[in-house]
């Protein structure tokens, strides 16, 4: 919540969860929460290539930078994390975060790509090979299984605009929800009950359902009521 | 406030509690599906179908307000690789025809095996979703089982042979439940028919 009220973020929901969640991360030790997080992303074809990353070092976290590459579309991203790891691996790793929407912007028939996971990856691709980083885009949804086809338009968008294939992953809030349900961590606690609360939980069972109540109620027709509706065009039809 | 007025804002809010708790179970299925077989997508056009259902405006037998509320929540499946398959996960609550159908709610799956130049139109599924509850020698116990289209010999049906399966909805208490009782069994039998 910091980060959100330093940015000036707090009209928006998907704002407020991006920093109520990764500002609580950035507090702890990365293999407590961020690094079982991120090795939960995976490709389109469900292999997940952070699967086996450990960290040498606390990750260096960016929020909403804006990204201004030579050559790319501006944007803005929720979120950027530096993460080195214990076999020297360097990663930059651009989340971009949705909770009830999709993706801003959509491909477009111009010069540079437009639809918006392709056109941060760009910017993305460029500020990691300045960075001598390799780039990461995970795409985190509220979705329960992975949107294949929001990550192939991207992938065409980029084609058509003659760029390699980007390294786009997808991870759900529901596996953040997932790896803290059994926290005893208060803080840990509070943000799954949060994403619960947000409906960003995956099925845990029924809760117990009271005994439904027996209704009283019932809406009745005066016997006048009834004589003045008998004598309507709907009735004589019905007659 | 009066008695009924309290309760009748209990029982919705029950009944909503509800509808949130069968949408995290669909979602986990589908999740679920997915990781066993990347191949399987849920049809997008079906999503939560009761509501849909229900508020078709071409559907005037469901403005009754017998049919307000929907019956069962259901997801379809269709597969690239088995392209006359259609699988389906479906939480079955009511029957608005015959209350005797159903003791309790049940959660069921199963899939209809297609002609390959026959696969069944999305807006005829939906209904399907419900097809545990024809079976003969249906049983809710988590077996399956399997039928030919034969033994319908008066409806003009879509599909060659269909399987399913189901258990009382109050018997899955949480996601490995779900996948142990439902999940597995369905995409095993799948992979098993196909490799008959």
């Amino acid at each position: 919540m910091l980060m959100a009220l330093l940015k000036g973020k707090l009209s928006q929901k998907e704002d407020i969860l991006t920093s109520s969640a990764f500002g609580v991360m950035k507090y702890l030790e990365p293999e407590r929460v961020l690094i079982p997080f991120l090795a939960k992303a995976s490709l389109p074809d469900g292999s997940k290539p952070l699967a086996s990353i450990h960290v040498a070092a606390q990750p260096a976290y960016e929020f909403w930078p804006w990204l201004t590459e030579p050559g790319c579309n501006n944007c803005e991203s929720d979120l950027l994390i530096r993460i080195t790891s214990s076999d020297e691996r360097k990663f930059l790793i651009l989340v971009e975060v949705k909770y009830l929407s999709g993706k801003s912007s959509k491909a477009k028939d111009e010069k540079r790509s437009n639809d918006q996971l392709a056109l941060q990856w760009n910017n993305l691709e460029s500020l990691a090979q300045n960075e001598s980083r390799e780039p990461v885009l995970i795409y985190l949804t509220a979705a329960f299984c992975c949107p294949v086809a929001e990550i192939e338009a991207s992938q065409e968008d980029l084609a058509e605009h003659k760029h390699k294939e980007a390294n786009i992953l997808w991870l759900s809030w529901r596996h953040l929800w997932a790896l803290i349900r059994n926290e005893k961590h208060e803080m840990l606690g509070d943000l799954a009950s949060v994403l619960d609360h947000l409906n960003l939980a995956i099925f845990s069972g029924f809760s117990e359902k009271k005994t439904p109540a027996r209704i009283q109620w019932k809406f009745s027709v005066s016997s006048d009521r009834r004589a003045d509706q008998l004598q309507g065009p709907l009735d004589r039809r019905l007659r | 406030m009066s008695e009924d007025g309290k309760n009748i804002v209990a029982m919705l809010k029950e009944l909503r509690t509800l509808c949130e708790e069968i949408h995290r179970l669909l979602g986990t299925a589908d999740g679920q599906i997915q990781e066993l077989d990347k191949g399987w997508k849920p049809i997008p056009a079906n999503v939560f179908s009761g509501l849909s259902y229900m508020l078709s405006p071409r559907q005037s037998r469901r403005q009754s307000p017998r049919h307000w509320i929907p019956q069962d929540f259901s997801r379809f499946y269709e597969n690239d690789n088995l392209g006359h398959i259609r699988a389906f996960v479906s939480v079955i609550l009511d029957d608005w025809e015959k209350e005797s159908v159903l003791g309790e709610p049940l959660l069921t799956a199963g899939w209809f095996d297609c002609d390959p130049g026959n696969t069944i139109e999305l807006r005829k599924i939906y209904s399907y979703a419900r097809w545990h509850l024809k079976m003969p020698g249906r049983r809710d116990d988590g077996q399956l089982v399997s039928a030919d289209s034969k033994a319908w010999p008066k409806e003009p049906l879509r599909f060659l042979h269909v399987s399913t399966l189901g258990v009382p909805l109050m018997s899955v208490r949480d996601d490995k439940e779900l996948k142990s009782k439902i999940i597995n069994p369905l995409i095993q039998g799948i992979k098993e028919a196909q490799g008959r």
